[in-house]
């Protein structure tokens, strides 16, 4: 056996229809279409004060229906409000069986707001500790202004009543306390999608920070944290892998060391380094070299790898310097030469040895003769395979630099987030 | 299980409510009947209960500190600024509790004995104006702080009830309340004074069953059968 | 956003990878002298 869920009375100032949802809870009804007020104590509907106002449209309509989290609601009255630096909009929700709700409408989105039974804490203190979370203080107490009431409400609700609240940030929710005189009211809100408030209540969607508003609500998810933390992830595993690959690509090639003497008495310029094969495809080709120089001196290696079948060269200079003063050093006697995609095949190499004697004998008709005549030693450890560090730093940037981007823009939601909280020094606004 | 009878004031043929309870109602004729072993007779209005969406009526169960009791009947108060509903649970040994409801929140109540103590600073309480608002009382060494002082009328009853209680009969009542869900009334009328201590319940915390249907709700998640 | 961002990676994973197979890198030394003719000796420059 089913009851009726609503009673309907007529405005008794304009004759408006009424729907009283909460029958036998509410107070006072507001009227919609002229904003008198009706006392519902005595089970009568008695005018306390009549006015004539335009009706107002609302976002959420009276009587409107929506499910949140699997339970039906619906709109039974609205409040606009306004703290002085700006203003918002909170409708009643109501339920038989599961009681009120307050949905509220800031300027960057919705909120969900249920009263709770007990006191998590003194509205004095800066921080405590709720269902496990630290809450923090991000609203000093401020006075908030009721500037209209429409519907139906379980307390007498004027134009111009003030009430005082603080509210604190933690878990991902909100805490807020109302004080009036002796009595607290604290109110558990937690972030309500725009989308989902528009596909609950059948309503469009009036959106949410970034699309609107100047900043995120305290308690909104940040959306591109937990997407920083995965691209993150993915960045680095896809760089791990691209990293094992690269050096197991770079298994099988056949190495030799070889060290030879330079000396600028001899003629000998050109030394073998031996026959290397490089198998299957085109692979990097490593060649290192470390050389002495001299003091204050340069020698300067060429390489030629010559294709053994095409007689194809390939050529690659390598400088080997060493020059220091009193409290400087410029020290290259070792490089490392890697050349790209040296096609499959057998290669002789070869590296030509320039020395600063061989150009000054060049230019002068005299001889240098013996002087400096220490050999320069060379050695050279060949690969016919390798792996290009310089790839793999590409590839790093190329997959982080959108997750530095991201992160980016996850670090700024949340400092315009912190822009709008109470500081603890005063703010100059 | 109630056995029939014929209102003394309508002749509608009504049920006799539950046995032990000395009071019931004409759901006819809106009737108080007092009982005396057998025989009915009027002894009061009942007034009429106005329309609400309360999701409590008479039949409904509800579990309080794991023992399952039935709602046996309703008184409906009121005061300047509002109003609200106290129902009578009744648990199979006999002893009752009530249920006070009002505007979503649900506070379950039992009667006890104070201290003499206890009740000579209510007394003082009692007697002074408004200006007790926030004064901190001890009850058995927890600490209470006084959240309401009001005058009460009672404008209706339905079902069983204990006690013949006039309609209209005012009676001071002042609420003391600590910070995690617990509160004591005082109540004084003419006949006398009452304690009574309790605390807040959701409805969902109760176990309920047989809630109150209404046209276009579904039954909530929580209702049990 | 997540899946463009899945396709950058497999971008980047497949030309790093075919980079790698084939040894190649725009960071690699050496000029290629496509000449069939043995060079003979002496300094390169000058």
């Amino acid at each position: 056996m089913s009851a009726a869920a609503t009673k309907s009375l007529e405005c008794p100032a304009c004759g408006g229809a009424i729907e009283l949802h909460a029958a036998g809870y509410s107070l006072l009804h507001v009227c919609q279409y002229c904003g008198s007020e009706i006392d519902l104590v005595d089970d009568t509907a008695k005018l306390i004060a009549q006015h004539v106002e335009a009706a107002k449209a609302l976002v959420v309509p009276l009587g409107a229906k929506g499910v949140i989290n699997g339970v039906e609601w619906v709109c039974i009255g609205n409040l606009e409000k306004h703290d002085g630096w700006e203003g918002w909009e909170e409708f009643l929700l109501f339920n038989p069986y599961h009681g009120y709700r307050w949905l509220v409408l800031t300027q960057s989105g919705w909120s969900l707001g249920t009263p709770i039974l007990s006191t998590p804490a003194s509205p004095t203190q800066d921080s405590f500790r709720f269902e496990g979370a630290g809450m923090k203080r991000i609203y000093d107490p401020a006075a908030s202004e009721i500037r209209r009431a429409i519907g139906e409400f379980y307390w007498r609700v004027k134009q111009g009543d003030e009430v005082v609240s603080t509210s604190y940030v933690g878990g991902g929710k909100v805490l807020s306390c109302e004080m009036t005189g002796d009595e607290y009211n604290w109110t558990l809100e937690e972030f309500a999608s725009s989308k989902g408030i528009a596909t609950a209540f059948g309503i469009e969607d009036t959106g949410q920070y970034p699309r609107i508003g100047d900043y995120p609500q305290p308690h909104q998810p940040n959306p591109y944290s937990d997407r920083a933390k995965n691209w993150g992830l993915v960045a680095g595993i896809v760089f791990l892998a691209a990293m094992l690959l690269s050096i197991v690509l770079s298994f099988g090639g056949e190495r030799r060391e070889q060290t030879f003497v330079a000396n600028p008495a001899s003629s000998a310029r050109s030394f073998s380094l031996g026959t290397f094969e490089v198998t299957g495809r085109a692979r990097p080709f490593t060649i290192k070299a470390r050389g002495e120089p001299g003091d204050n001196n340069w020698m300067y290696l060429e390489y030629t790898l010559t294709n053994t079948a095409t007689d194809e060269e390939i050529i690659a200079s390598q400088p080997i310097e060493y020059y220091y003063g009193r409290d400087w050093k410029e020290d290259d006697r070792s490089g490392t030469i890697k050349i790209a995609s040296v096609p499959a095949g057998r290669y002789e190499l070869v590296a030509e040895i320039a020395l600063p004697e061989d150009e000054v004998r060049a230019n002068s008709s005299r001889g240098w003769g013996g002087a400096g005549g220490t050999g320069r030693p060379v050695t050279v450890e060949v690969y016919s395979n390798g792996v290009f560090y310089s790839n793999l730093f590409l590839l790093f940037l190329a997959l982080f630099a959108p997750v530095l981007w991201i992160a980016l823009r996850a670090a700024n939601f949340e400092s315009a987030r912190a822009s709008n909280y109470d500081g603890e020094e005063d703010d100059d606004d | 299980m109630q056995s029939e009878a014929n209102c003394p004031n309508c002749g509608a043929v009504i049920g006799t409510g539950v046995p032990g309870l000395p009071v019931v109602v004409c759901g006819f004729c809106n009737s108080l009947l007092g009982k005396a072993g057998d025989a009915l007779s009027k002894v009061g209005e009942a007034g009429r209960v106005p329309f609400d969406v309360s999701p409590l009526q008479i039949g409904t169960r509800l579990t309080v500190d794991g023992v399952r009791g039935e709602i046996v009947g309703r008184e409906r108060w009121a005061y300047e600024d509002g109003f609200w509903n106290e129902w009578l649970l009744q648990f199979p040994d006999g002893a009752s509790r009530w249920v006070a409801e009002e505007s979503g929140l649900y506070m379950i109540m039992e009667e006890f004995e104070g201290e003499p103590e206890e009740i000579a600073v209510l007394e003082r309480i009692d007697m002074a104006d408004r200006s007790n608002m926030g004064e901190r009382v001890r009850f058995d060494n927890t600490l209470y702080t006084v959240s309401d002082m009001k005058t009460v009328r009672c404008v209706a009853v339905e079902g069983s009830l204990p006690h013949e209680i006039g309609a209209d009969q005012p009676r001071k009542s002042i609420d003391f309340r600590t910070s995690d869900k617990r509160a004591i009334t005082w109540q004084k009328d003419e006949e006398g004074h009452s304690l009574w201590r309790g605390a807040y319940y959701l409805l969902e915390d109760l176990s309920p069953s047989n809630l109150r249907r209404f046209d276009h709700w579904d039954k909530p998640g929580f209702e049990t059968s | 956003m997540k899946h463009a961002f899945l396709a950058w990676c497999a971008v980047c994973l497949g030309l790093h990878g075919a980079a790698s197979w084939y040894g190649y890198s725009p960071f690699g030394d050496g000029v290629q002298a496509r000449n069939i003719y043995s060079r003979g000796g002496g300094p390169m420059h000058k």
